[in-house]
């Protein structure tokens, strides 16, 4: 059940309750949030691909939706740093990264997110920690 | 009937995303300025390895394999091929494991200012082959 009282342009990427808060989201708040946001299935299908995630990688949302994340969306993180740490039952990392926007490299700030408790597992993605 | 670039390159896409082969475009001094998602998987665990960043293909490699650097660095002509699919050994550390993957480069100069950047991970191929004989 969605959560109308939220207000997904004011938080915060480190916030510690983050991955709370999201959970009670809808798909469609989750293109409010003002960070890219990649909600999937525990078995890394995506359920939602926020716009800003589409704009900073130029693949359309509904292209992504259905698929596996790690082998068909973001194969640029399908890797021991990122794809391979969804594995742990309880997961809350940041790291510097590059995703590819086309073929352009982009820097970005990851967070990783999932725990035993919650319905899906989250690939967030804060590029401002770069452009600003 | 003709097709504009950007729908060309739609199609072109797919390709260049799930290609096994990371490929690259950088400048002399190895700042990639084009690359595909098989580079970035490839790449980021090894700079994050040695704490380099993670935007300089040369810098990276060169600290894994000295004699990269100095074949680009003594290569005098205008353009042509440096490192023409070359087997290399690499070592790397996650956490506490060690791992260690075989490679195949190739480098090619293809203006004054730009490097071509092919590699490839060959560990898993080479165990297959080696159970084939």
């Amino acid at each position: 059940m969605e959560n109308q009282s939220v207000s997904p342009t004011t938080t915060n990427f480190s916030d510690p309750d983050l991955l709370n808060w999201l959970e009670q989201l809808s798909n469609e708040q989750l293109d409010d949030v003002p960070f890219g946001v990649v909600r999937m299935s525990r078995n890394g299908v995506v359920v939602a691909y926020c716009k800003s995630e589409s704009h900073l990688t130029g693949i359309a949302q509904e292209y992504a939706l259905n698929k596996y994340y790690f082998t068909q969306i973001a194969p640029c993180a399908n890797n021991m740093m990122v794809a391979a740490r969804y594995g742990l039952p309880d997961l809350d990392e940041e790291l510097d990264y590059i995703l590819t926007h086309v073929c352009e490299p982009v820097r970005v700030r990851l967070r990783l997110l999932k725990s035993p408790q919650s319905q899906y597992q989250y690939f967030l993605v804060d590029r401002k920690a770069y452009t600003a | 009937m003709t097709s504009s670039p950007d729908s060309s390159l739609a199609k072109l896409l797919p390709l260049i995303h799930h290609a096994p082969l990371a490929m690259t475009v950088t400048t002399l001094t190895g700042h990639m300025t084009q690359v595909n998602p098989r580079c970035i998987q490839l790449v980021m665990p090894m700079a994050m390895d040695k704490n380099l960043p993670p935007d300089n293909l040369l810098t990276i490699l060169t600290a894994y394999l000295p004699s990269i650097g100095t074949a680009i660095e003594t290569f005098t002509l205008p353009t042509g091929l440096i490192i023409d699919q070359e087997p290399y050994q690499l070592q790397f550390t996650s956490g506490a494991d060690t791992i260690e993957r075989q490679f195949k480069l190739t480098i090619e100069k293809n203006t004054a200012e730009t490097l071509l950047i092919f590699f490839e991970d060959v560990t898993d191929f080479l165990v297959k082959a080696d159970r084939m004989r």
